[in-house]
């Protein structure tokens, strides 16, 4: 007979029945005040500046998802929080920056071994010799940006098994408060031995010239009359489009998708929902623990160093405790979309990043302040919906 | 006089309804038995009634007190205590500390009486606590109007300044009456046994209290008064005899001289009993055991029955009773309630319900009827 | 003998190397052996290091091994040492190579400077270093298999532990010890004179060593506070230098002339300090403490992260003196006297306080109401226990210690800012509490020195401080989780298979 497979929380406060409803209003109130403010009254953003707000915004939330992923795919299988998750995303975003500058030192960043490659199969495609160049150009992008991938994600992969063999292994009977020190423990070395490793100065990256940080499709949104001589016309404002801001946003869709069949529909995804589940039911079902685990660790590594990467191509700067604050903000993403669950983790992670972008302005706060909202929503969500947006109500395993 | 009473008490989760419109009726100094199946709800009714769940429909009266709106611990602090199925002593905690926390509802100590281990403890009666309410809130008002008053004063805020005088002169107003009467009990406290000891507390607090906090002389004066008179007891004295009560408990129990043990290194039978105790520490008027005989072999579970039995004979407890074990089910209870898929099936004596088809339909299947 | 074992082991602690090489740590044993003995360069102390790794490898390999021949052990530990050997060497060849084609591997590994570099090297071509580096290393794995084999014949372990147990019983054994121990005042006397020591102190000690104790101090009133929400109360709280900052900002902009101009006494500011802090306490438990572990340790972690960031921005520089911090914080006087180099001594009188308050709650229906909680919540509330009411309590009183810290250490400092209230600082607390030992006041005293006291011994070693607490915290936990001087209880909760927890233990806090 099962005994307490607790809700998860519970809500006792009789006064509190009331306090939820009446918040909530309030702050539907105040957000309707803001909604009009901003339409009606203060016209500080053009609708272009808008429109650039909600595109950072969802790359943002792209690379946010990303990781958010791993921390969720942990968190259902061990009921821990990796800590050093974010500082795993930073290393794999180190390595993506050693590759490319690799490539650059040896000058083969715009024009590599896949260029000729590349102009070649356009050439016999029947392209003119400028298409050709073309095509071989970004063969040569394709090949440096996927071997930075590859060492990046294969850098985080390594570390991220590293962390569970050496840091939470050993731990795994231990109550629950003693993984969590160790994991903050790894968090810290990563961090410091990074920062002796690389120096604490931030780099750059180096993204090759065609995917410029700068250069993108320009789309023109709202705008106003503009007349010249003899002519009036509508010009828009420009919106700059970034190709690594839609590359990071392509990609971060396009590893959520694999992660989800992955986990729905490969055998290896079957044993790890299998150990979420029940840890001790799924080794008498013949399933090696120590393996699952390991692969998952693995997954949420691979998944942390295309995170990195992506970051430092779109956002270029690079210093060693960039995995810190993201990190604490994609586990936020992570619970906001209802933690162990993937759909949720993605569903967070854009939700987050939009919110980010798009809420300093339509709060009226200044930017300065951004933090502030992304920790305010963590800790408005566990307080009034742990369960997050998408998230089932987890049982309580007692250790 | 029925000390529990369950009104078609309902208990959902997501789509399973694991209770479904119970009545039951548990008349004072009975013993009565649920059983059931597994997975029939039994243990999900006891979770109702201590409050660990709320109930979607129906109501739970215990000594006509509506149960449902209730906190745990509040359920626990009227009376009802209970056992688990699979056991759940703290187990870093020794068997006495474990009956010691099994008595907290009982004692009085809080904050203030831990730190200051002279103090005697909170008065029970209402009066007394609104008053003592009154004085707390008193001193701690005077406490945050000084300060603001303070920086007002420093900055010139001439109107925030005249602001906080009238939260300071109203505690002044129900703070000083109660000085009076706090320094009147310590006054009689000091009549009542005249000692150099005493009179130098009594005129240190007083020349320490009298002033900002000077409220709060009525909560000292008071308590040491009651103490005098018996009728509160400092800290020290309190964990003196809850101590006693603890091994007093622990050997009626049987567990004599075990008290220093960690829970989790005592073998089953004594954890089992332990946990009785530390049912029993609070004085309950209703226990719920949990399957108490459960791994118990033939002897033990007499044992248990005895002892059960014991309970409800010397110290006049209701007891509510999970089983499996048909031979102490109808070898102690009064009545019986047998529960499947969450509705009650049938009650009556152990010999009623052991006769009736349903129930042996519940537990064989249907083709154990015809057996 | 098993090759393949051997060859990854090998192959293992080659690597490790490499990742010391690359942190710098070889650059840094150099200096500080070169220091020490005077040398011209820090060669020595860095073949010495990676030599020694090599012997430790030859040696514990054939121990694992269990060889029981010369012959063996010659082939494992040489093994053991040319398998690191080579991949050290490897990797001077190359990067010897690399730098000499110009290659700025500076750029990318910050501490592969040439005279890093050079101290493998030693100025030789790469080929020639790379296999004197070889050799070294064999050599030294071959001496260590040599010397582990002999250890293993001799039962070095086994002796040694055996010699120690005489030893302590041998003194124990003592007529000196025997009395004292039977004393019934001995502790009180051995109390008494540490308190006399440490309030002398200094008058020998000199300021700059009686600043880092008092800073110890102040650190040990946090440990303190953060033990009874996390380790009484089992509550981890990631942002506890909330509490700290509201202590040091109270006394700040109360007593400071900017911004505010209040100028009030310290004596007056200090309960308010504390008191400010321990309602931001119960304000911050109330929404936050029905959650689980994990969640409230992100979210307080979250709401430290708050208030740094608000203390840090434009928007409330008015208020809160903004990125400068507030200085010219005033000092406590008494009867006129200036007490601002007795800080110190303040110091000790809070902990005194704040133990006793400790250890008073820790023995009470108060301190069991909290032990029940962290056990089984569930439980401890069906047994009467106001859940809610008890967590506020205990995050209250934490609170309210870290507001004292802060506020002393406001003052003593004469400034605060936003720098001083970092995440760190929870960090650090909740380090020293963990590494001291959960649940014991000598533990979280323990704590404080080694983790803020050693560091200001070893100076050379800053930069590599944090990663020795990540390392520590990592080890610690694997190995010790109870800490360095646990209380018996935690000791007792966290080695569940000690055959020393079968036997019936002396009360601990049952009673008055």
């Amino acid at each position: 007979m099962a005994d307490a497979k607790q809700v998860h929380p519970k809500r006792t406060l009789r006064l509190g029945k009331w306090v939820q409803p009446i918040l909530g209003v309030v702050f539907a109130a105040f957000l309707l005040w803001r909604l009009y403010r901003i339409l009606f009254v203060e016209h500080v953003y053009g609708p272009d500046t808008w429109v650039k707000f909600a595109i950072s915004g969802l790359i943002l939330g792209g690379v946010y998802a990303v990781i958010a992923l791993g921390y969720t795919l942990v968190y259902g299988i061990l009921f821990m929080i990796n800590f050093a998750h974010g500082d795993v995303m930073m290393l794999g975003a180190y390595m993506g920056y050693f590759v490319l500058e690799g490539f650059k030192s040896a000058n083969m960043l715009d024009w590599n071994w896949a260029g000729p490659l590349g102009a070649g199969i356009a050439s016999a495609l029947g392209a003119s010799a400028e298409a050709a160049t073309e095509a071989g150009a970004i063969a040569s992008l394709v090949l440096a940006v996927l071997i930075a991938f590859v060492a990046g994600m294969g850098v985080s992969m390594l570390t991220a098994i590293g962390l569970e063999r050496i840091a939470y292994r050993p731990l795994r009977r231990a109550p629950r408060l003693v993984p969590l020190i160790s994991a903050i423990g790894a968090s810290l070395f990563l961090e410091n031995a990074a920062q002796l490793m690389f120096g604490a100065t931030p780099r750059v990256y180096s993204n090759p010239t065609l995917i410029d940080r700068k250069a993108g499709w320009t789309l023109y949104v709202g705008g106003e009359w503009v007349s010249s001589p003899g002519v009036t016309a509508w010009q828009g404002k420009p919106v700059l489009l970034t190709y690594t801001g839609v590359i990071t946003f392509v990609m971060s869709v396009v590893l959520m998708v694999v992660l989800y069949i992955l986990v729905q529909r490969t055998r290896m995804g079957r044993a790890m929902r299998a150990v979420a589940e029940d840890k001790e039911t799924a080794a008498l079902m013949g399933i090696d623990i120590d393996r699952v685990i390991g692969n998952t660790f693995a997954i949420s590594g691979l998944l942390a160093g295309a995170a990195g990467v992506l970051w430092g191509l779109h956002m270029g700067r690079l210093d060693p405790m960039i995995g810190f604050i993201p990190g604490l903000k994609a586990f936020t993403a992570a619970v906001l979309g209802g933690i162990g669950n993937v759909p949720g983790a993605m569903l967070g992670g854009l939700t987050l990043g939009i919110l980010e972008a798009v809420g300093p302005g339509f709060l009226g706060m200044p930017f300065q302040l951004k933090d502030v909202l992304a920790f305010s929503t963590l800790v408005l969500v566990l307080i009034f919906r742990p369960r997050g947006i998408l998230g089932e109500v987890l049982s309580e395993k007692k250790m | 006089m029925n000390i529990l009473e369950s009104q078609q008490v309902t208990k959902r989760f997501g789509g399973l309804t694991a209770v479904s419109k119970v009545d039951l009726e548990v008349p004072e100094r009975s013993i009565l038995s649920i059983i059931g199946p597994n997975g029939a709800g039994k243990t999900t009714f006891f979770n109702c009634v201590t409050g660990f769940y709320r109930a979607e429909e129906g109501s739970l009266y215990f000594d006509g007190t509506r149960l449902n709106d209730l906190r745990p611990d509040e359920i626990a602090a009227r009376g009802i205590s209970r056992t688990y199925q699979n056991i759940r002593l703290f187990h870093a905690m020794t068997a006495l500390e474990n009956i010691l926390v099994g008595q907290h509802p009982n004692l009085r100590a809080g904050l203030c009486e831990a730190l200051f281990r002279w103090l005697p403890a909170a008065p029970k009666s209402g009066r007394a606590r609104r008053l003592e309410a009154a004085a707390l809130g008193a001193a701690l008002l005077l406490f945050a109007a000084i300060p603001v008053l303070v920086i007002a004063g420093l900055l010139e805020k001439t109107a925030l300044f005249r602001a906080a005088l009238i939260p300071l002169g109203l505690a002044a107003l129900v703070g000083i009456p109660l000085w009076v009467l706090g320094t009147v009990h310590l006054v009689r406290w000091n009549l009542q046994a005249p000692s150099p000891g005493r009179a130098a507390l009594s005129a240190g607090l007083f020349v320490v209290l009298s002033g900002t906090l000077h409220p709060l002389l009525y909560i000292v004066g008071s308590r040491l008064h009651a103490h005098e008179e018996q009728a509160a007891f400092t800290a020290g004295e309190e964990e003196g005899a809850a101590l006693r009560e603890a091994t007093r408990l622990l050997n009626f129990v049987g567990l004599t001289g075990k008290g220093d043990w960690l829970a989790r290194n005592l073998p089953y039978g004594d954890q089992r009993r332990l946990e009785i105790a530390r049912a029993l520490a609070s004085n309950p008027k209703l226990l719920l055991l949990d399957e108490p005989t459960a791994g118990m072999n033939p002897a033990e579970t007499e044992e248990m029955i005895h002892f059960i039995r014991r309970l409800r004979d010397e110290l006049g407890m209701t007891i509510l009773l999970i089983e499996h074990d048909m031979r102490v089910v109808m070898g102690i209870s009064d009545w019986v309630v047998v529960l499947d898929y969450g509705v009650k099936i049938c009650e009556g004596t152990p010999g009623q319900v052991q006769c009736n088809p349903r129930v042996i339909e519940a537990y064989l299947g249907k083709k154990g009827v015809a057996a | 003998m098993n090759i393949r074992a051997t060859i990854r082991r090998g192959l293992l602690v080659g690597l490790v190397v490499l990742f010391i090489f690359v942190l710098g740590v070889t650059t840094l044993t150099g200096s500080i052996v070169q220091g020490w003995f005077k040398l011209d360069s820090g060669a020595a102390g860095a073949w010495l290091l990676l030599c020694g790794l090599a012997l430790w490898n030859g040696a514990t390999t054939v121990r694992r091994a269990a060889c029981h021949s010369w012959k063996a052990a010659l082939w494992n530990g040489l093994l053991a040492g040319a398998v690191p050997g080579l991949v050290v060497a490897a990797y001077t060849l190359a990067t010897g190579a690399l730098i000499a084609a110009g290659a700025p591997l500076r750029e990318w590994l910050v501490q592969l400077t040439p005279e890093a570099i050079g101290l493998l090297t030693l100025g030789r071509p790469p080929l020639a270093a790379a296999g004197l580096l070889w050799a070294a290393l064999a050599a030294a794995g071959l001496v260590g298999g040599l010397l582990g084999e002999w250890g293993a014949r001799r039962h070095w372990g086994e002796s040694i532990r055996r010699r120690g147990q005489a030893g302590r019983a041998a003194i124990v054994a003592l007529p000196v010890v025997q009395k004292s121990v039977a004393f019934k005042y001995t502790r009180y006397i051995l109390i008494g004179v540490g308190v006399v020591l440490l309030v002398i102190a200094p008058l020998f000690l000199g300021q700059y060593w009686t600043y880092t104790l008092g800073l110890v101090g102040i650190y040990v009133i946090l440990g303190v506070g953060l033990n009874v929400v996390v380790g009484l109360a089992g509550l981890l709280d990631l942002g506890y230098v909330a509490f700290f900052a509201i202590g040091a900002y109270t006394v700040a902009l109360l007593t400071a002339p900017t911004p505010h101009g209040i100028m009030m006494s310290f004596w007056l500011a200090l309960p308010i300090g504390v008191a400010l802090a321990a309602t931001a306490g119960v304000l911050l438990g109330i929404p936050v403490l029905r959650m689980r572990g994990d969640y409230l340790a992100i979210v307080t972690l979250g709401f430290g992260e708050i208030i740094r960031i608000l203390s840090t921005s434009d928007v409330l520089t008015t208020f809160t003196g903004g990125p400068r911090g507030v200085r010219n914080v005033g000092s406590p006087t008494l009867l006129g006297l200036d007490l601002s180099n007795y800080f110190y001594h303040l110091i000790l009188l809070a902990i005194v306080l704040v133990v006793v308050l400790s250890t008073r709650l820790q023995n009470s229906r108060v301190g069991r109401a909290w032990m029940a909680m962290r056990d089984d919540e569930d439980v401890a509330q069906a047994m009467g226990i106001h859940v809610l009411k008890y967590k506020l309590l205990a995050f209250a009183i934490g609170a309210s210690f870290a507001g004292l810290g802060g506020v002393l250490f406001a003052s003593r400092n004469l400034f605060t800012g936003p720098d001083d209230h970092i995440l760190l600082v929870s960090i650090n607390v909740l380090c020293l509490v963990i590494v001291g030992g959960m649940g014991s006041i000598p533990g979280v005293v323990l704590g404080a020195l080694v983790l803020k006291g050693l560091p200001e011994v070893l100076r050379e070693l800053k930069d590599y401080r944090m990663l020795a607490f990540g390392t520590l915290l990592v080890v610690m936990m694997i190995l010790r989780p109870e800490g360095l001087w646990p209380s018996k209880r935690r000791s007792l909760e966290l080695r569940a298979d000690d055959e020393a927890a079968a036997k019936p233990q002396p009360p601990t806090g049952a009673g008055p």
